[in-house]
């Protein structure tokens, strides 16, 4: 995934490029990944839902999940979201939309076979605290003024070699190294941010649903199942990580530093922490 | 919850508004007498157990007070978990007041051991004369009330929902954004 992210921040790196040889200016830059980010904020739902492959389902279709979100949107007092599902066996979770009314709260077919219903119901208590948390928003605003910092920072640069030294070539690759440095650094703190919210989405589905251990259990048989997926499945849903309740690479095969998620393992330790809590 | 809290993922239960459950009772009558609904002498209230000693302690004391409390009024009721794992107290009693009485107890005795974000909502369940069941569901969140009538397959009566809103718009507070009509399917009630 790591990789995936690089090559696609090269290209959108390049793409940033051409247009300022083209003489359009840092605001239009900006503005343009503004529009960019915008878009992506306020088409998450379907954007999302595409491209996951998600279908919206009615109460008939899923009586079950249904009845779970109705009950759990009462007691976190949110607008029932939309419900879809997800034909994958590789069990996950996801939230998207950019409000709380336009939120879509999805499960996919392996998650809904392996777990019981209490477990079922700590996850999608997950995903409602996403929801909650606006936590799309969070991301989408933490992503823009992380590319605004890359600019400011580029620009920065590039004048400043402009001015003292006129050795364009050496001076291009300079630029495009803190860039890029620039980038890694934002990269990190928003997985770090990302962690952070996941760690709250939890707590949240512990408060919602006053029983953390579920959520625990249902974290350790996921955790368990991914191992045995198939590798071709988990390498489609990859992309995607930011949205899971669990990310489809094991954190071992990754530094924990660029992970979206915490360790499985950490988050259970915090769930235990939280039950211990409720007992004082 | 507040924006800040939510910005910095601090989920909390909302509190619950127990006062608002008063006015059913009132409006019971005006919905016997204009839109010809009759209640069906039972109502139920419904929370979310939390997995704690402190609440299992205050769920007993309370329901010690229910028990108290229906001796004194008449009122036979009954607690059942549902398939959801939610808990509900199912009471009956001739006397609406009565009812309405026993399941404030119920809600404010959890709000006042400190557990009044576990309430979901109570049920009272109202038929009208083509035998069709219509719920008002009093919504602890938000402290006022809204229709549900169900149709076989999981469908809602739409119709029915909307005129019986119209009609108790004055005599109910009532929920003005119809996407919190959460819908409770298979209720014990």
């Amino acid at each position: 995934m790591f990789l995936t992210m690089f090559l696609l921040a090269m290209v959108y790196l390049a793409f940033i490029a051409f247009l300022l040889t083209q003489g359009v200016g840092t605001v239009g830059i900006v503005a343009f990944a503004g529009f960019f980010l915008f878009v992506q904020y306020f088409f998450s739902d379907r954007l999302v839902l595409w491209s996951m492959g998600g279908r919206v389902v009615s109460e008939s279709e899923e009586p079950e999940l249904h009845g779970i979100v109705d009950r759990l949107s009462q007691l976190a007092d949110l607008p029932k979201p939309r419900i879809a599902v997800v034909k994958s066996s590789v069990p996950n979770a996801f939230a998207t939309g950019r409000s709380k009314n336009n939120a879509v709260v999805a499960v996919t077919t392996g998650i809904m076979r392996q777990l019981d219903r209490s477990e079922l119901e700590a996850v999608l208590a997950h995903e409602l605290s996403h929801v909650k948390n606006r936590d799309v928003l969070v991301i989408t605003i933490a992503s823009f003024l992380s590319t605004v910092a890359f600019f400011l920072v580029r620009n920065l640069l590039f004048f400043g070699m402009m001015g003292r030294d006129r050795r364009e070539s050496g001076g291009m690759v300079v630029v495009w190294i803190v860039s890029v440095l620039v980038w890694l650094v934002s990269l990190l703190l928003i997985r770090a941010l990302s962690r952070y919210r996941e760690f709250s989405a939890d707590r949240g589905a512990a408060v919602i649903t006053g029983q953390p251990a579920h959520l625990a259990s249902a974290l350790m048989k996921i955790s368990g199942a991914m191992d045995r997926v198939p590798k071709d499945d988990l390498r489609k849903v990859e992309g995607m990580n930011a949205f899971f309740i669990v990310p489809a690479v094991s954190g071992d095969t990754l530094m924990s530093l660029f992970s979206t998620h915490p360790r499985v393992e950490q988050r259970i330790s915090r769930l235990e922490e939280m039950q211990r809590r409720m007992e004082f | 919850m507040g924006l800040l809290d939510s910005f910095f993922g601090k989920t909390k239960l909302p509190e619950s508004k127990t006062e608002g459950i008063f006015a059913v009772s009132t409006a019971q009558v005006t919905m016997e007498a204009n839109l010809e609904l009759v209640s069906l002498k039972k109502a139920g209230i419904c929370f979310k157990p939390q997995a704690s000693s402190h609440f299992e302690r205050a769920r007993q004391e309370v329901e010690e007070l229910l028990e108290l409390s229906s001796k004194d009024t008449n009122t036979s009721y009954q607690i059942v978990k549902d398939d959801y794992g939610y808990v509900w107290i199912l009471l009956e009693d001739p006397d609406f007041e009565d009812l309405v009485s026993n399941i404030y107890l119920v809600s404010e005795g959890l709000v006042e051991r400190g557990f009044g974000g576990q309430l979901l909502c109570a049920l009272f369940p109202f038929k009208s004369k083509d035998k069709k069941v219509i719920y008002w569901v009093y919504s602890f969140k938000h402290g006022n009330f809204y229709p549900f009538a169900p149709k076989p397959g999981k469908e809602r009566d739409t119709a029915l929902e909307f005129r019986t809103r119209s009609v108790m718009e004055k005599e109910l507070p009532l929920e003005g954004d119809s996407a919190r009509w959460y819908p409770l399917w298979d209720s014990p009630l």
